[in-house]
């Protein structure tokens, strides 16, 4: 779909000059046209006391509200608002099916704050129409670390779409985070804006292929049999490394070291975790993040460890089945750093098989971080979509997908 | 929201709907609980109680009563739940713009992107052969073909893998070709190159139906495949 002349047909979806971008041209993000040639902050930071004090104008209509996703009924309106407008497949047969549990933990990492979880609510009706989220972290980037927020869960219900609703979501929250002294941000899209620092393609490895294959998801080629699909990717039902059991508190500082070395060594662009938010990003949650590690049998070191997070689809227009489990793969660290590849395919492996053991219908992940390595040999398939990630307020030269070492939900 | 919820609302929040909405609403509300308009025309000077029978006669009976039940109850929803007032814009179009929309806004939720097919070659008619009808999935296509060649060898094998006819069929789940083949003779338990027979793949395929079709017609469900596997279907 992507090679050749197809790309062109394809164009809504490439790069535009900057000034077709009518909102984003006013905005500290790099131009289409910009050579990026050394990283760095587009504005300085503005004084606490020059920030806009008083929320942007919503339409008459509308009202802005925090929303707190501790009360069940406002998670609710939350879980719904996203499960019914949020982001579909270009045919419109799947939609991301974030769970109440997975919004909550998503949403609420150390350090979260109630105003940047910002709604829209109709006035007349108190109906949730809009959200956006923000959360703190800190970003390597290069040689720099920068204190940003990460923007997600961008949603405008259907009905109100292409009213130029999102400019003011993103300006709000950007207020709201600079109130706090932050003013730089990281986000993903699939649409391309100016101006992506790196485009990740997303790769699907098929676990459960038969339904896969009956919600359209996953394809036969035309001179292949099921039955030999359905064999060639078929996974022992026991992880293969020994040692390997699930993560717990106590192996977090040794998790910690692994991936904090991991990514310095393979990545450009990364998250720098505190042990308090690998914590919160890692331990075990039932149909959110599964996460294990491998501990040495002899000394009782942790030497690897992987995790996976949870984030089903709903199916919209089949009859036999209503929802996509799909598993994606979150931040992982082989023994050896990935210089040994047997041993990345093999823990990688064995996370397919976790994801077996937990009914897991799909495996995903992106062509980041060397993933591309183990791709072909543990079956993955190219996927259609690409994943784009932005800076904003930071101009950072390109960063190749296999130096890319930041996920996000 | 149904329709007495609708009803409720709109009588709890007339203010919160324009005349022109509230006269539709007005019309929709008698289709529902009396049906076509059946009373005769107030007087031209009765301008309130004439708009209101216009509106409700305009609507002929191109709605039955339960049609208007729920497009009253879509139209309270919309008009109250999102404030809106255009009167223009009726529900479909609002969908189909932003649906257009939506495509371009990219972020997609990946799948697995098609298989490149455009290399296979396409064969013309007469140069198709038993699997290749067989392939076409349509079983008066095959049927067709099996009466021209009666003498045919149903049970060859593909030359790379020895995937046959029957196999084929069961792997695509393609029941009547199935039964099309074991009415013409095809052995039930011919295998492949990895020994498994049809009732392996109608195992893999967790066809129930395939599978039970295959043991009435006399398949022998104790030959294993190449690494044992004997055919089995959960229950
Ligand atoms: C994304 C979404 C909120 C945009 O709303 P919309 O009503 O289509 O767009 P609006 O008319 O309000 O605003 C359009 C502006 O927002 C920008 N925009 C749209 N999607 C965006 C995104 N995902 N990230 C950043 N900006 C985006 C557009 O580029 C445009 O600005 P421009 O004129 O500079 O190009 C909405 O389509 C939606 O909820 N989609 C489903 C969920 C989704 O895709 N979320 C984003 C996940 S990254």
């Amino acid at each position: 779909m992507f090679d050749g002349q197809d790309d062109q047909e394809d164009d809504k979806n490439v790069l535009k000059p900057s000034s077709e971008y009518k909102f984003w041209n006013t905005q500290p993000v790099p131009k289409s046209e910009e050579i990026i040639e050394q990283d760095g902050a587009i504005e300085p930071d503005v004084p606490l006391d020059q920030i806009r004090q008083t929320p942007y104008d919503l339409n008459a209509q509308f009202e802005w509200t925090f929303v707190d996703v501790n009360d069940e009924a406002q998670l609710k309106e939350t879980y719904q608002l996203l499960s019914e407008n949020y982001v579909e497949d270009k045919d419109s047969t799947f939609r991301f099916d974030y769970s109440r549990e997975f919004l909550k933990w998503a949403i609420q990492p150390p350090g979260w704050k109630k105003e940047w979880h910002l709604g829209v609510r109709v006035k007349q009706s108190q109906k949730l129409v809009a959200f956006i989220s923000a959360i703190p972290g800190d970003l390597q980037v290069r040689d720099s670390i920068q204190r940003i927020v990460e923007i997600n869960f961008l949603c405008i219900h259907k009905k109100l779409r292409s009213k130029r609703l999102a400019p003011v979501l993103i300006k709000e929250i950007t207020r709201l985070v600079n109130l706090t002294g932050i003013f730089q941000a990281a986000y993903t899209a699939g649409k391309v804006i100016p101006k992506p620092v790196s485009q990740c393609r997303y790769y699907h490895r098929s676990l459960n292929f038969k339904k896969l294959l009956d919600i359209g998801f996953s394809f036969v080629p035309r001179d292949q049999t099921v039955a030999s699909m359905i064999k060639r990717l078929k996974v022992p039902a026991e992880p293969q490394v020994p040692g390997t059991r699930a993560m717990q508190a106590k192996d977090i500082p040794e998790v910690a070291a692994l991936l904090k070395e991991f990514l310095s060594i393979r990545a450009d662009l990364y998250p720098v975790f505190s042990e308090e938010e690998l914590k919160h990003w890692l331990l075990p949650i039932k149909d959110v993040v599964y996460s294990y590690v491998v501990e040495d049998p002899q000394t009782g070191k942790v030497t690897d460890f992987y995790s996976f997070y949870n984030l089903p689809s709903s199916v919209l227009k089949n009859e036999k089945y209503t929802h996509l489990r799909a598993a994606y793969l979150f931040y992982y660290t082989p023994k050896g750093m990935g210089k040994d590849l047997n041993r990345t395919t093999a823990i990688m492996k064995d996370a397919l098989i976790q994801a077996v053991a937990n009914n897991f219908d799909v495996f995903n992940c992106l062509d980041l971080m060397g993933n591309d390595r183990f791709l072909e040999t543990l079956l993955f398939g190219k996927g259609d979509g690409v994943l784009n990630y932005y800076l904003y307020n930071y101009r950072c030269r390109d960063v190749q997908p296999s130096n890319m070492g930041l996920v996000l939900l | 929201m149904d329709f007495d919820e609708a009803t409720k609302l709109v009588a709890a929040n007339p203010s919160a709907f324009s005349q022109q909405t509230l006269l539709r609403l007005y019309a929709l509300y008698k289709v529902a609980t009396v049906g076509p308009c059946n009373v005769p025309s107030p007087g031209f000077f009765a301008f309130e109680a004439r708009a209101k029978w216009d509106a409700w006669n305009n609507l002929g009976s191109s709605h039955t009563p339960e049609m208007a039940r729920l497009k009253y109850a879509e139209l309270v929803e919309e008009r109250f739940d999102f404030g809106y007032e255009t009167s223009s814009s009726t529900r479909s179009s609002i969908y189909n713009n932003t649906d257009g929309d939506d495509g371009a806004l990219g972020f997609t939720v990946s799948t697995l992107e098609k298989p490149d097919e455009s290399a296979l070659v396409v064969k013309e008619d007469d140069e198709k052969l038993l699997l290749d009808w067989v392939q076409t999935g349509d079983v008066s296509l095959l049927d067709a073909f099996l009466k021209k060649n009666p003498t045919i060898d149903l049970d060859q094998g593909r030359p790379d893998d020895g995937v046959t006819a029957l196999h084929w069929a069961c792997d695509r789940e393609w029941k009547p070709i199935v039964e099309l083949l074991v009415a013409n003779g095809a052995n039930l338990n011919v295998q492949d190159q990895e020994g498994m027979t049809a009732l392996h793949y109608a195992s893999l395929t967790e066809n129930r139906d395939i599978y039970d079709f295959l043991i009435q017609a006399g398949a022998d469900p104790s030959i294993r495949d190449i690494s044992g596997e004997l055919p089995s279907l959960k229950q």
